[in-house]
């Protein structure tokens, strides 16, 4: 007990509110997408994002409709849930994509998006 | 980890925080990440390294509900709190079993009996410690650890074999003889029942300064003072209970009350307290972010 609670995904705590709420929609925004080829996908652009995270937010969207499911019989095993993006979530998705445009614009313009290799 | 266990683990993480079919959302979602995982042609190591812990699986989906965190999921995230209080129920009952010793010297040898107790009250230390023993950064610790057991085992031996029954029943038969006075020998007796009890805890005392001095966490140290306490106090009980009882089935009904209220009270008190630093944890880690 000596390491606190999920101390590691401290910094994912930031990023999964917003940042990978609206990578999740992208994702799932062209044509119904199993969950765990988003999981994965994910984890492919952000190896340090606690690997629940994404599964918590797929459970999140489907509970407030930004996200539909699809269920689709598995070969044998359970039934497969398929995500699809919603009238709802496309709004969300938009309102993400300004709000990380308006925090792009603030960064470039304090100069902080620039090359790093110096300091 | 294979699938088995994953979802085993993932099942008794869920338990305590989630309706039955929420579980079974989760856990049919889980089965068929797996099933995927198999069909793009991954291993089950792999497909479970990339799913994920399932004690933080519950807790995340838990936490996303706002819900309280499950019995299940904070059972397995402490579980060395959960080993310690096996470990220290098996060293109570242990410690009981060493006075039930005293009872059984006329029928079996005492001494065997109570080596055996006091081998299965150090085994009872080393489970409770298993965990942090096995940790990956607990080589320094490791080392005081083995130490004090070892010095525990040796000074429990050593009690057994100068204070067993056997001796005591010797040194009783020569005081008889000197001093025939039942009174005398009611003293006697009462006085190497105190230094029985003395050595007892003094093994116990070494045993749990083991405990507290290699375990930095506070939870650890919290939950063992409270059993430390609980020993004296149970063993008071039990001193108690030995110089005003004479009849051996009222003792067996004692020895099964008392091992049921220790267990069953360590247990709720070891909830409690999981409980506790989970919360206490939380708002840390709130507060960081």
């Amino acid at each position: 007990m000596t390491m606190p609670a999920e101390r590691p995904d401290a910094s994912d705590a930031q990023l999964k509110k917003g940042v990978l709420e609206m990578c999740v929609l992208n994702m799932i925004r062209a044509e119904p997408t199993y969950g765990y080829d988003v999981m994965k996908n994910i984890k492919l652009y952000f190896p340090e994002v606690n690997e629940s995270t994404v599964y918590v937010i797929l459970r999140r969207l489907h509970g407030d409709g930004g996200a539909e499911v699809t269920v689709k019989d598995g070969s044998g095993g359970p039934p497969r849930k398929y995500y699809k993006i919603t009238e709802a979530g496309l709004r969300q998705l938009a309102s993400h994509i300004a709000s990380w445009r308006r925090v792009n614009e603030a960064l470039e313009k304090m100069g902080i998006n620039q090359d790093v290799s110096d300091i | 980890m294979t699938r088995r266990l994953f979802i085993k683990r993932l099942r008794f993480a869920l338990r305590g925080g989630f309706s039955k079919n929420e579980s079974r959302d989760v856990i049919s979602d889980y089965e068929g990440f797996f099933d995927q995982g198999y069909s793009n042609g991954a291993g089950e190591d792999t497909v479970s390294a990339e799913l994920g812990d399932p004690v933080s699986i519950a807790l995340s989906i838990a936490r996303e509900a706002g819900k309280a965190p499950p019995i299940g999921a904070l059972l397995l995230k402490y579980q060395h709190v959960t080993s310690l209080l096996i470990g220290a129920a098996l060293f109570g009952f242990a410690l009981l079993l060493f006075y039930a010793g005293f009872w059984l010297t006329f029928w079996i040898d005492g001494l065997t009996l109570n080596i055996i107790c006091l081998l299965m009250a150090d085994a009872g230390l080393l489970i409770a410690l298993r965990p942090r023993l096995t940790a990956p950064d607990a080589k320094r610790d490791t080392r005081g650890l083995i130490a004090s057991n070892a010095v525990l085992l040796a000074l429990s031996v050593f009690c057994c074999v100068f204070f067993s029954n056997k001796a005591s029943i010797d040194l009783a038969v020569w005081f008889v003889d000197r001093y025939p006075d039942p009174f005398f020998l009611g003293i006697f007796i009462n006085g190497v029942s105190q230094i029985r009890l003395l050595c007892v805890l003094t093994a116990a005392g070494i045993g749990l300064h083991a405990v507290i001095a290699a375990w930095r966490g506070k939870a650890e140290r919290i939950l063992t003072a409270l059993h430390a306490l609980g020993f004296c106090a149970y063993l008071e009980v039990v001193a108690n209970m030995w110089r005003t009882l004479d009849i051996p089935e009222n003792y067996y009904r004692f020895l099964a009350l008392n091992t049921v209220v220790y267990v069953v009270g360590a247990a709720l008190a070891a909830l409690v307290l999981i409980r506790l630093v989970y919360k206490k944890e939380a708002r840390a880690n709130d507060n960081a972010r």
